[in-house]
């Protein structure tokens, strides 16, 4: 008889007793299932461009640019979409993603600037030539009073990109309790019951309990007693937190807004420098080790207390903190190189739009690869044209207009590209 | 002759009482933390902003400044109240904050003051500023903080702006919570 094992089962009743072991073993030790691979380098991006900031003002664009080819460095993918498809497993168009930030500080909080640049990232990707549904994006915080004494906007309707407090009605805490470490926590429902994943979004600041308050740290915003959680400089508790399983199963992408950074005195305070940077990892010890570091490099005297992040390593294998095992990679000036943090493309292209046929919008997706002259007209089957989208010089680069059609009737039309030296065109079918 | 001494007694011992009900009592309130704050436009140009917050446990505390509540506690934190407040510097909108802490005694006070985990280390002395001692830090063209302290009460002050105007309203802010202080 050959030797059966789980991936070579003999027969079905051999199968279901591994299959079970298996699962027993994950009730056990969830974290052996969930822990990162210590085989592989985690992969650390660090995105720097002093055109970030100017004093207190931060250039959106630039960030947008930043966060861009972040992303895409970080998953190794051509474009924004490719890459959260890469980072988020099975991301469909009706999975809903949470963003965590840190708004506790007003004065220095994630930047509206860097939260917009993910949701506008988030927004790229597209699904049979669909765009991700914006309302399916949910950022939130402990308390929507502090998301909107940091600059957010507060949004709990069905439309726009959702932005709220678990304090807000009908959200609260699990009715399940967690341990973490001795202490009884209840998570946002936002995490155990909305959300399909969640993009970890903290800020660069000195914490003086902690050491540092970073990505592991963030999460003390998603439990319902934090303060239950500061003894011994919040180590393990910032570990433990973050290793639940709600909590370690969705989260996939770990940023730190670095574009400034307190270094003493945290985490109240204003900015105390410009550090014109932002981290990203799907390991989130390693994020946190370079936020460490970052925040060591700017004078923060402090940072020996964070223990807690060696601890998320050595204890519950959250990740890596041994920097011979990080693979950093310094995507410096984006905004410069790139428009959007995307590779300037080589040829002239006009994308199929989409949605195709539409109803009575659709979006043309379209490239040059040199500044010019470009028009794009939409004409019917008789060569009568019937609008003009484009008609003057762009920038190199991708961009995207959008057609509407609601005065015009059900039909074949066609939409064309022309520069000096080149002529495309693609067929589109409004459907009404 | 008994009678009318007796008489006399009972008529000076009303007329006592009668005087001593007529008189109001002068009693002082104590000034509440709220007064401390500087008000809405009392300084030129500065307007409340923001969402202002009192604590009077250190759980509250905690909601508003997380772990930074251990450092008021171990120093007997009693109450503390915030307010932010918007004014233009060199022509530009800034903001700064305040924040009133209540520790329960002089000696609690100073205490806070010298914590290093409040972040001044390598703070500049304003002699013969605000209260008893304040300190107070320049951040590289960013932002500015101030703390001082008088009897009981801790204050501290953050500006997100670091030029020599922006100093100075530091200052006068400070000095007018210090002077309701010292009134109250």
């Amino acid at each position: 008889m050959a030797r059966s094992s789980l991936f070579n089962p003999s027969d079905r009743r051999t199968f279901l007793k591994y299959l079970s072991l298996a699962g027993v073993t994950g009730l056990i030790n969830p974290r052996k299932l969930l822990a990162f691979s210590p085989d592989a380098n985690s992969r650390v991006i660090i995105v720097d461009d002093t055109a970030a900031t100017s004093g207190n003002s931060i250039n959106s664009s630039v960030v947008q640019a930043m966060v861009n080819s972040g992303i895409t460095t970080l998953a190794q993918a051509p474009t924004v979409s490719d890459a959260w498809k890469v980072l988020l497993p099975g991301v469909t168009s009706s999975s809903k993603i949470a963003l965590k930030v840190n708004c506790i500080n007003s004065g220095m909080s994630t930047h509206p600037a860097v939260t917009n640049a993910v949701v506008n990232a988030l927004k790229l990707m597209t699904f049979s030539g669909v765009l991700f549904p914006e309302n399916n994006i949910i950022v939130f915080d402990r308390t929507t009073w502090e998301l909107q004494s940091a600059g957010y906007t507060i949004n709990t309707s069905a439309s726009g990109v959702r932005c709220f407090g678990t304090d807000s009605s009908g959200i609260g805490y699990s009715t399940q309790n967690y341990a973490v470490a001795g202490q009884s926590q209840r998570l946002s429902k936002i995490i155990t019951d909305t959300t399909d994943f969640l993009i970890n979004i903290a800020v660069l600041k000195n914490h003086g309990g902690a050491g540092v308050t970073l990505c592991l740290k963030n999460h003390f915003g998603t439990c319902n007693n934090p303060g239950a959680l500061h003894g011994n400089y919040c180590d393990p508790y910032a570990a433990t937190l973050s290793s639940l399983v709600p909590i370690m199963a969705k989260q996939k992408v770990n940023i730190i807004d670095a574009l400034f950074g307190i270094r003493s005195g945290g985490p109240s305070g204003y900015p105390q420098f410009s550090a014109n940077k932002i981290i990203m990892s799907t390991d989130i010890v390693a994020a946190d080790y370079q936020g460490r570091k970052l925040l060591k490099d700017n004078g923060c005297t402090n940072t020996g207390d964070a223990g807690h992040i060696d601890t998320a390593a050595t204890m519950y294998s959250l990740g890596t903190n041994d920097p011979t095992k990080m693979d950093i990679v310094t995507v410096s000036s984006p905004s410069s190189s790139s428009i959007g943090g995307e590779p300037l493309p080589s040829s002239l292209a006009l994308n199929q739009n989409y949605p195709n046929p539409f109803n009575a919008v659709t979006h043309i997706r379209f490239s040059v690869p040199r500044s010019g002259e470009v028009e794009i007209d939409v004409v019917d089957t008789n060569g009568r044209v019937l609008a003009t989208l484009v008609h003057g010089n762009m920038r190199a680069g991708e961009h995207t207009v959008s057609f509407v059609a609601d005065q015009f009737a059900s039909g074949v039309y066609f939409y064309r590209l022309k520069t000096e030296t080149a002529f495309l065109s693609h067929k589109m079918i409004l459907l009404k | 002759m008994k009678s009318n001494v007796e008489g006399l007694v009972l008529v000076c011992v009303s007329l006592c009482l009668f005087i001593a009900s007529c008189k109001k009592e002068t009693t002082t309130e104590p000034v509440t933390i709220d007064a401390l704050i500087v008000r809405n436009n009392e300084i030129a140009g500065w307007s409340f902003t923001g969402s202002p917050w009192t604590a009077s446990t250190v759980a509250e505390l905690t909601t508003y400044i997380d772990g930074m509540a251990d450092v008021y506690q171990r120093h007997g934190f009693v109450e503390a109240v915030h307010q932010d407040y918007r004014g233009t510097v060199n022509s530009v909108t800034v903001q700064l904050r305040l924040t009133v802490y209540d520790q329960g005694a002089e000696i609690s006070a100073a205490a806070v003051f010298a914590e290093p985990a409040l972040g001044y280390g390598g703070a500049l002395d304003w002699k013969g500023g605000a209260g008893q001692a304040a300190h107070y830090v320049r951040n590289g063209g960013l932002s500015q903080a101030l703390a001082f302290y008088r009897g009981r009460h801790f204050v501290t002050l953050e500006i997100n702006a670091d030029t020599d105007e922006s100093l100075t309203i530091l200052q006068q802010f400070a000095l007018n919570v210090d002077g309701k202080i010292k009134n109250g």
